[in-house]
């Protein structure tokens, strides 16, 4: 029972990096545009489809495949930001509408999905095949890729926030819009960028879990409540605190599998949010960094 | 170098300017005066291009200021410290500066112009790695007037930069941008603080319910009757 | 307050012009099925009073008091398994099925109006009541031996015959189930027309315009958002629990999901937020517009996302405000 709780708990850092993944661009977005992007599970289930196809129909390897896709997302990213969200925040007024316009693309990208590819779900190959046994410990090498990975492309996120020119600009438009504006920042620009980096780190994730999960049109609902969880927990803007959360939700999950039955472990991640809302909405971990 | 040509500025429905005009020669130090609700920062904001004017024109060094967008303004050689500071609060000090450089033509020379800001205010390179947030009001306004200067600008707007500041750190403030004025950039100081303001300006201009109600030379603004019991204290 | 004169002329005016409406509505519908016999057109009107009432039990909360729920549908799935599950496992009468719903919603709404008291950003109370839909969904669906899950509850027994006075009405026969949901709506749709109009309903739009202003003119913040939660929640149960009773089969993703929410919000925004005609209007036009646009079958989500998308950039504000004037819309 022990061997499988650890096991089931390594399941959960590795889960939990890919919640962190999409947390943090979720996070990107509701800190420097000021919104919660609805559409965001959708963007996820599009990466996870785009690396599909690439590797089915292109038949390239999954290293280059999901770059390709990342850059793909990247531009679709940029063009949804730019046709539905750009209209949107021109406007001053009700802070629900980007909401219920995300929420109205969300609803179209994920009927859309499943029109053109239909309702089955798609299965990858595993990048990396075979078990590794550390410690007596059994764990796929598949998962402790994603685990890597996730982890190495948030570390370089969050240097990317803290050094580079768009990072630092990132970070202004979100602390103060018209200061940013005034020192020369364009912000609609970054808004462009925002939205183009989160669709690529939510592609990076569906497409790391891929293999073990699969992807099918109804995949982004559930990530989003979960990434929007995982952001509330670890505290909005903070990277260091996406992933401690993000380990905790995960873990929760993969024991709740194991000790209940894995139909409840979803219910567990959304209690833990009402439960985090209803006692501290900051969240518990890192500090503010937008 | 500057011109405002009659602007008319709305919030809304509401009229903030009403057909303002002034100008600013290069070299020059020009005050703004008013009190609260004069139409000072409405001013300044058009100038910076986050408000567009209803009606006239602004012309900086020949090209429509009112026309552009607002991040391109600094490009045209203008910084504006705004009023309140509005520094970015989570970032170090040093961050803060070079954000101020983050226009194209600023940008390489950002280490040069850091050094400079550093020897005009020796107490940001003390605190260089501090956040800006937890700076004291006049750490801060050395900050935000720094981050200005970052821009390498031909002009420098100054949005009240003595607000909430003890009078011994607003003569230090007004002694420096003294020397930024001598070392050749020239200055739009918005004030509520006349006194020093005129001591300092060339020229000033009284501004009362959005509209230009006097103006002249430094010393003679200073000397004028309804100035002095109003602004003055007199 | 500034806005009590305005208001008074206002309300001189919609006295006459708005209940009137209202009246000429429901006579209208009232006269319906003496008018048109054919069954599936008055399951038609069934479904567009009962969106219309859904739609405005969650306007209360949105269009009103400025809460941006996303869980309305928890509400009304609920009604409609407690009564369902009463009436199956416990032989309680509908008639009473649907009160215990009604306040069952309203002891469950306590439940989610906890977050929604300090947290005012919307997207923190969509995605708190969003969750909180989710875990009763998922929960409907978990418990198979109760609900048999997404297989559906099904054989849930119709609302029984009642006497009136020497008449006996069963509500096997459409046209009955019509009145009841008629009766049902006209009740929400008053009782949602007095509460806006009251003292309660003014506390609800300051709420909604300014937090702050309504604090410092001494506005019960929690109180006011626990009882819109509440009233909001019973009504939207009741009438789930005329759902259940109606339709007698209750699948968990069709009355607990996010697509109901979707509906009820391109409802409510076709008509129009902060209006009581508004999501009338749009319950109406889009249940019956999709009618003829039934050859749509699969794509009709996608139509809801486009036009989601569509209106909130165009018409933000609703179809309706932008065609009436203004003095019927409030």
């Amino acid at each position: 029972m022990t061997s499988q709780l650890i096991e089931q708990g390594l399941n959960g850092l590795m889960l939990g990096s890919i919640y962190a993944l999409m947390a943090s661009g979720l996070s990107l977005i509701f800190g420097s545009m000021k919104m919660l992007n609805f559409a965001h599970g959708e963007l996820y289930m599009l990466g996870g489809f785009a690396t599909y196809f690439a590797v089915t129909f292109l038949g390239l390897p999954w290293w280059l495949a999901i770059p390709l896709a990342m850059g793909l997302m990247l531009l679709a990213g940029f063009a949804i930001e730019r046709v539905v969200i750009e209209p949107l925040l021109r406007r001053p007024g009700w802070d629900d509408t980007p909401i219920i316009a995300t929420l109205g693309l969300g609803v179209f990208l994920q009927n859309a999905a499943l029109l053109l590819f239909g309702a089955q779900f798609k299965n990858l190959p595993y990048f990396i095949e075979g078990t590794g046994s550390f410690v007596g410990i059994r764990m796929a090498y598949q998962r402790i890729l994603i685990l890597v990975v996730s982890v190495a492309v948030m570390a370089l996120f969050a240097q990317f926030l803290r050094r580079s020119k768009l990072g630092m600009a990132l970070r202004a438009v979100a602390q103060d819009r018209d200061a940013a504006r005034l020192q020369g920042i364009d912000a609609q620009g970054t808004y462009m960028w925002a939205f183009g980096i989160a669709a690529a780190l939510a592609t990076l994730a569906a497409a790391m879990i891929a293999p073990i999960f699969s992807v099918n049109p109804w995949m982004g609902l559930t990530l989003l409540v979960k990434a929007f969880a995982v952001c509330v927990v670890g505290g909005l803007g903070s990277i260091g605190g996406a992933i401690l959360a993000g380990i905790l939700l995960g873990t929760a999950e993969s024991l709740t599998v194991v000790l209940l039955s894995s139909q409840w472990k979803d219910v567990v991640s959304f209690t833990i949010l009402i439960i985090v809302l209803w006692v501290r909405p900051s969240g518990f971990f890192g500090t503010k960094e937008w | 170098m500057l011109e405002v040509g009659a602007i008319d500025v709305f919030y809304g429905d509401a009229q903030a300017l009403h057909g303002v005009s002034f100008e600013v020669h290069e070299g020059e130090i020009v005050t703004l005066l008013g009190s609260n609700g004069a139409g000072k920062t409405t001013t300044v904001r058009t100038l910076s291009g986050l408000i567009r004017p209803r009606k006239g024109t602004i012309t900086f060094r020949g090209i429509r200021l009112d026309k552009i967008l607002a991040h391109k303004v600094v490009s045209l050689g203008i910084a504006h410290a705004p009023e309140g500071r509005h520094l970015f609060q989570q970032m170090s000090v040093r961050e803060n500066l070079t954000l101020g450089a983050y226009d194209a033509s600023a940008w390489n020379d950002r280490e040069e112009s850091m050094e400079r800001v550093f020897r005009l205010f020796p107490r940001l390179k003390e605190r260089s790695k501090q956040l800006a947030g937890t700076l004291s009001g006049g750490e801060q306004q050395m900050c935000a007037i720094g981050r200005a200067l970052m821009t390498r600008p031909n002009l420098l707007i100054l949005d009240e930069p003595s607000l909430g500041l003890a009078p011994n750190l607003v003569e230090m403030i007004f002694q420096v941008i003294a020397e930024i004025g001598e070392s050749g950039i020239t200055i739009l100081l918005i004030e509520q603080n006349a006194h020093l303001a005129l001591q300092l300006a060339h020229r000033a201009y009284v501004l009362e319910n959005g509209r230009v109600a006097l103006s002249g030379p430094g010393r003679e603004v200073a000397a004028n009757e309804h100035v002095r019991q109003a602004y003055l204290g007199l | 307050m500034a806005a009590k004169p305005s208001l008074a002329k206002a309300s001189g005016r919609v006295v006459i012009s708005g209940p009137w409406l209202g009246g000429i509505g429901f006579a209208l519908l009232a006269v319906f099925p003496l008018a048109v016999r054919d069954p599936y057109w008055m399951h038609l009107m069934i479904l567009s009073m009962m969106w219309a009432a859904l739609a405005t039990t969650w306007n209360l909360l949105l269009g009103y008091a400025g809460i941006f729920s996303m869980g309305q549908q928890a509400f009304f799935g609920l009604g409609a398994y407690v009564s369902a599950l009463l009436a199956m496992k416990a032989g309680v009468s509908p008639w009473l099925g649907l009160w215990v719903g009604g306040a069952a919603a309203a002891a469950i709404s306590l439940i989610i109006v906890a977050p929604t008291l300090r947290l005012r950003a919307a997207p923190y109370v969509a995605i708190a009541t969003l969750a909180f839909a989710e875990v009763c969904r998922i929960v409907a669906q978990n418990l198979v031996n109760l609900t048999r899950g997404e297989l559906g509850l099904n054989g849930i027994p119709g609302m029984p015959a009642i006497e009136l006075g020497g008449l006996t009405i069963n509500f096997d026969s459409r046209s009955h189930s019509y009145y009841l949901m008629l009766i049902l709506f006209i009740a929400i749709m008053l009782m949602t027309y007095k509460l806006v109009r009251s003292p309660f309903g003014m506390a609800l739009k300051s709420i909604r315009e300014s937090p702050d202003a309504a604090q410092a003119l001494g506005v019960d913040i929690p109180r006011a958002k626990i009882l819109v939660f509440a009233i909001s929640a019973a009504m939207a149960a009741v009438v789930g629990a005329f759902y259940a009773h109606y339709i007698q089969v209750l699948i968990p993703s069709s009355v607990l999901g996010l697509p109901l929410m979707v509906e009820i919000i391109v409802i409510t925004l076709i008509g129009g937020r902060g209006t009581i005609i508004g999501p009338v209007i749009g319950a109406f036009a889009l249940t019956i517009g999709l009618e003829y646009l039934r050859f749509l079958g699969d794509y009709r989500m996608l139509l809801y996302g486009l036009l989601l998308v569509s209106l909130i950039i165009l018409v933000p504000e609703g179809l309706v405000k932008r065609i009436l004037p203004r003095r019927l819309t409030e």
